[in-house]
């Protein structure tokens, strides 16, 4: 015998009682919910539609107040006092602080400390004039910003100078990144090698004469933007009539420009407006010099950095 | 049959409670078959089977799948699962996990007087889970997939016992001729 005939000799004698049971299912179309009953359900449709969306709307809150209180630049407000504002992500301020005891005082008596980022301007340089930190509408503003990159820095300075182009107020704006590098700017300085920075504690710098291309740095001057120096090639600039044999470049990373911005007590930006000036004239040539620059106040300073600039 | 079994099941959908009796006709054996090894009662494998059809119709005007058969066994097996635990915790038995494919559904079969003690004699060189899907396969026209649910096997472990039962069997046969 075959395999094959075993199979249908199975089929044949043998099978599994099944029972069917169909006759019990009394009218199974009274279990088949009308379309009626159907709808019943909508309510619990509804309702776990209603908690998805909720939930949903609770992390786009989320996500949006994240961004709202988020810092996401900073920007440094020299007037003599200082003033430091935190910007979020949408450009709004949502903190203010003194950079200076002084500094604290304005911000005390300040009627914005958060909002839009004109509207805390005008607060600012409305207190300072009242205060008479500032003496008039003319007398100048140094910023700094300090963002994540060129393009949102930019997007900030434009709303800066136009918030201050209708008052006629002198101001800078000094980024920390150029359009022409992603990267940071690196400020450098030529200073005596003989009278390095004893004070600041910083580690020895290169004594090599090189100066990175990438070293250049944008500051403006009211609505016009121009370069304070820009040498073309990696070596000193010999143009500015100051790099000779007896002086050292001194090529900062932004760590030891911070030190030096705070061993001497001033902001990133104003260390920088002072060391465009140090480099710019000849007469300023020691670490000394580099002190009293920036003990000035920045009604000193702005002429003779818009000077510098426009030397005609 | 899938597809006459999806028609079947628009059909029903369309409120034709005709077409109950032909998905009754076509699927109660495979829903008693995935019942029975849970439960290991027939009594109450045929509550169960009722309550399968029962839940079936009650959501049926919300079935969008596609393959009718995987959903009402899935009732099934739920239901019978459902069962088990619930008589479990009343009984306070012991958590044993049980093996399906060990179960004898040979106790099920009904062999006629004139051949059964051949048919008995060539299956008992088999041992319970060959048995289970020789006699699922050849009498209920189960295929391969279907008894991988029913036993709750990987599809490749059955098909890899049925080789090997088909081989005894036709060692036993050749055997018996001989």
């Amino acid at each position: 015998m075959k395999y094959r005939k075993f199979k249908e000799q199975l089929n044949q004698y043998a099978s599994f009682s099944v029972p069917n049971n169909r006759d019990l299912l009394v009218d199974p179309s009274q279990y088949i919910q009308s379309e009626l009953l159907a709808t019943k359900t909508k309510p619990f449709q509804w309702l776990k539609l209603l908690t998805l969306s909720g939930s949903l709307a609770l992390i786009l809150c989320a996500l949006v107040l994240t961004f709202h209180f988020l810092p996401k630049t900073r920007i440094t407000l020299d007037i003599n006092p200082a003033l430091k504002l935190t910007l979020n992500h949408y450009n709004r301020v949502i903190d203010v602080s003194g950079l200076d005891e002084e500094g604290d005082l304005l911000v005390d008596s300040l009627e914005k400390t958060s909002g839009s980022l004109s509207s805390v301007l005008e607060s600012i340089q409305a207190m300072a004039l009242a205060d008479q930190t500032l003496d008039s509408l003319a007398s100048p503003m140094l910023f700094g910003i300090e963002g994540s990159n060129y393009q949102q820095e930019h997007k900030i300075k434009t709303i800066i100078l136009a918030q201050f182009d209708l008052t006629l107020t002198p101001v800078i704006v000094i980024n920390q990144h150029s359009e022409e590098s992603p990267d940071r700017v690196y400020r450098y300085a030529m200073i005596e090698a003989a009278t390095m920075i004893p004070s600041t504690g910083m580690p020895e710098y290169s004594t090599t004469a090189c100066m990175t291309t990438t070293a250049m740095m944008n500051t403006t001057m009211g609505m016009t933007t121009q370069s304070a120096y820009s040498p073309s090639t990696d070596q000193p600039d010999t143009t500015s009539g100051v790099a000779n044999s007896d002086y050292t470049v001194l090529n900062y990373s932004i760590i030891e420009f911070r030190v030096l911005a705070e061993s001497l007590s001033i902001t990133e930006a104003k260390l920088q407006l002072v060391l465009d000036i140090f480099v710019g004239y000849s007469e300023y040539q020691t670490y000394d010099h580099l002190v009293l620059l920036s003990q000035l106040s920045l009604q000193d300073l702005y002429p003779l950095y818009q000077n510098l600039n426009n030397p005609n | 049959m899938g597809d006459s079994l999806n028609q079947l099941v628009k059909a029903l959908q369309a409120g034709n409670m005709d077409a109950f009796d032909a998905i009754y006709e076509k699927t109660h054996r495979k829903v008693f078959f995935i019942i029975l090894p849970i439960l290991k009662d027939r009594s109450l494998a045929e509550d169960i089977q009722q309550d399968t059809y029962i839940r079936m119709l009650q959501s049926i005007h919300a079935y969008r799948e596609k393959n009718f058969l995987a959903y009402l066994l899935t009732i099934a097996k739920n239901l019978a699962i459902n069962e088990y635990n619930k008589r479990k915790r009343s009984v306070l038995t012991e958590d044993i996990e049980f093996d399906r494919s060990d179960y004898p559904f040979i106790n099920h079969l009904e062999i006629e007087a004139e051949k059964a003690d051949f048919i008995r004699d060539v299956l008992s060189v088999l041992d319970q889970q060959e048995r289970n899907v020789v006699l699922l396969y050849t009498l209920e026209n189960l295929t391969h997939r279907e008894i991988a649910a029913i036993l709750d096997k990987p599809l490749g472990t059955i098909t890899w016992i049925y080789s090997k039962a088909i081989k005894k069997i036709k060692k036993r046969i050749k055997e018996e001729s001989s």
